[in-house]
């Protein structure tokens, strides 16, 4: 049971990264109510994304992507070493970074 | 020889360790497992694989994908649990190299994110299934003797091609 726990909770974690670095580059745009008949290929990946995660975890996006918060318009990339997913919260500039050799095998690490 | 040559000759050479690297990774032995996904992920993510664009669907349907496939219809147990757990990471970090970090000109990237979700949604419904599984062994260890042996008896975590 423990280990089911884990299992699922890690998959949640790393769905969470992958979403939250799409976000920040703006690939996962929120839609508000009277945006969702816009034809902007973000604005489709968001409710094809939304409509996908909904069967397996119910509200999920939307409580990991709030609606109000501005999205960056590019990825900045930098050198500083990888953000934990603990240490995130819910409003910091996402960074993202190329991985490397030594990060490769690690757990939870965003990128 | 041009430089569109030279990838694709790189990629050629490449891919066969890294579609053995993934059939490995599911070993029966946990050493040969273990090893095989660690370096598995350092290829995949690490500075030493150039992939171009043009192959990396290929690295998702014959390394990725399949990794994942066979994890999931794998019996349940510590050991699949933890490489299931390490599977997805690299699956996700791959994701957002490849089709985030990498995708500088902003291609689409649609096809490859739901095949991504639907092995992460498979995963987690595994979980609960299992986790079903394993309350219906208990509940009938207050009438039955059989099932109670089944449920003992610990099962095999992969039974692939790569016994050891």
């Amino acid at each position: 049971m423990e280990n089911c726990a884990a299992q699922s909770e890690a998959v949640h974690e790393s769905l969470k990264n992958v979403i939250l670095v799409m976000h920040a580059a703006g690939m996962l745009i929120p839609l508000s109510a009277e945006e969702h008949g816009d034809s902007r290929n973000e604005g489709q990946l968001w409710h094809i994304t939304q409509e996908k995660i909904e069967q397996f975890i119910p509200g999920f996006i939307e409580s990991i992507v709030t609606l109000s918060p501005p999205v960056p318009s590019s990825v900045e990339l930098s050198t500083t070493p990888a953000l934990t997913a603990e240490k995130l919260d819910p409003h910091p500039p996402i960074v993202v970074q190329p991985p490397t050799a030594t990060e490769a095998d690690e757990g939870t690490s965003v990128v | 020889m041009d430089g569109l040559n030279i990838h694709a000759g790189r990629h050629q050479l490449t891919l066969p360790v890294l579609v053995s690297l993934s059939r490995q990774s599911t070993s029966a032995s946990s050493e040969v497992r273990h090893a095989a996904l660690s370096s598995l992920s350092r290829a995949i993510l690490g500075p030493l694989v150039v992939v171009s664009r043009a192959d990396i669907p290929e690295i998702f349907q014959r390394v990725l994908y399949p990794l994942l496939e066979t994890l999931i219809v794998a019996s349940g147990s510590i050991e699949t649990t933890e490489s299931r757990l390490r599977a997805s990471v690299l699956l996700g970090k791959a994701f957002m190299r490849f089709e985030v970090s990498d995708n500088v000109a902003g291609e689409d990237v649609t096809e490859c994110w739901m095949q991504v979700l639907d092995y992460l949604g498979r995963l987690m419904q595994i979980d609960h299934s299992e986790q079903l599984v394993r309350f219906a062994f208990l509940f009938d260890t207050h009438s039955g003797g059989l099932i109670w042996r089944t449920a003992l008896r610990s099962p095999r975590p992969f039974t692939n091609h790569s016994k050891m």
